[in-house]
């Protein structure tokens, strides 16, 4: 590189600039990749299984909600009945609306581990 | 053809490919080395200890990177979060206070003046010295910088006025002397 012409403060800023482009030297891998590459843990035993586990979950959920909730026993909703708050009739649909928001959000959750 | 970043990437996360993460880290193991051994004041070994520690970590977040940026921009973010939590981690952040410069700047050793530039890189606060060598060095650009860092796009730009404003201070010896071996 060559000196700078003028003690201009710019100049030297610029003769800085160019001295750290010219400071770039490239490493010698010397084995480092090898190094690293060998300590790699397992990485991705838990997304795989993940979709699968969370659809298998919501299978799961799926075939015991449709035995055990009280579909037979369920109060008849209607405006009048919803808007008393009435807990008798709210409450069994809220488990049930509970029961179906969350195996719903499995299989989403399980559609996008998958993607 | 040669794969590209994006390619390795899609290749480890579907497959995870060690091959394909090795090529990556055989590209790119150069500049966040020497980054890292900017850093750590020209301790190489502590350099290629944080080396490693990034490029694991890298692996184990490989699905987190969006692609938003480029690869590189998003090692060197990891890298020098591995920098600031060894630092931490030593509590050494105390020496590093950006008004610890010594009273008697660097002096020139014969005209090399790239010695010097090393010597006087080791005195600027970390936050300077990465945005400096970032910046200056690896190319980068302020927004990237900034993400790397974490920090306002403010904070950086100042960072490397201060940075270059520090080393010119500090080199203005050795250019004297530099100018004078010329003659």
């Amino acid at each position: 590189m060559n000196p700078p012409e003028t003690n201009d403060p710019l100049d030297e800023l610029l003769r800085v600039d160019a001295l750290l482009h010219e400071q770039n030297p490239h490493v010698d891998d010397a084995g480092f990749t090898a190094r690293v590459v060998s300590a790699l843990p397992r990485r991705h035993a838990w997304f795989r299984l993940r979709p699968v586990l969370l659809l298998g979950t919501a299978a799961v959920g799926s075939v015991l909600a449709a035995f055990w909730l009280p579909w037979a026993s369920l109060p008849a909703l209607s405006a009048p009945a919803m808007l008393s708050l009435d807990a008798q009739v709210l409450w069994p649909w809220a488990e049930v609306l509970l029961v179906v928001a969350s195996l719903t959000w499995a299989v989403v959750a399980a559609i996008q581990a998958e993607d | 053809m040669p794969f590209s970043d994006a390619d390795l990437i899609a290749r480890v996360l579907a497959r995870e490919d060690h091959n394909a993460f090795g090529e990556l880290v055989r590209r790119h193991q150069s500049p966040v080395r020497a980054f890292l051994a900017r850093m750590a004041r020209g301790d190489a070994h502590l350099a290629d200890d944080l080396a490693q520690e990034t490029f694991l970590k890298a692996w184990k977040k490989l699905h987190t990177f969006r692609g938003n940026a480029r690869f590189s921009t998003w090692l060197f973010g990891i890298a020098f979060n591995e920098f600031r939590d060894f630092v931490r981690r030593r509590k050494e952040l105390a020496l590093e206070d950006a008004d610890n410069l010594p009273n008697e700047p660097a002096t020139a050793r014969d005209g090399l003046l790239r010695l010097d530039l090393t010597e006087a890189l080791k005195r600027l606060s970390s936050n300077e010295r990465a945005a400096v060598v970032l910046c200056c060095q690896n190319g980068l650009s302020h927004e990237e910088v900034s993400q790397v860092l974490d920090c306002p796009l403010g904070t950086v730009k100042t960072n490397i006025l201060r940075g270059k404003d520090k080393l010119r201070r500090l080199l203005a010896p050795a250019y004297k002397n530099y100018e004078s071996a010329g003659n």
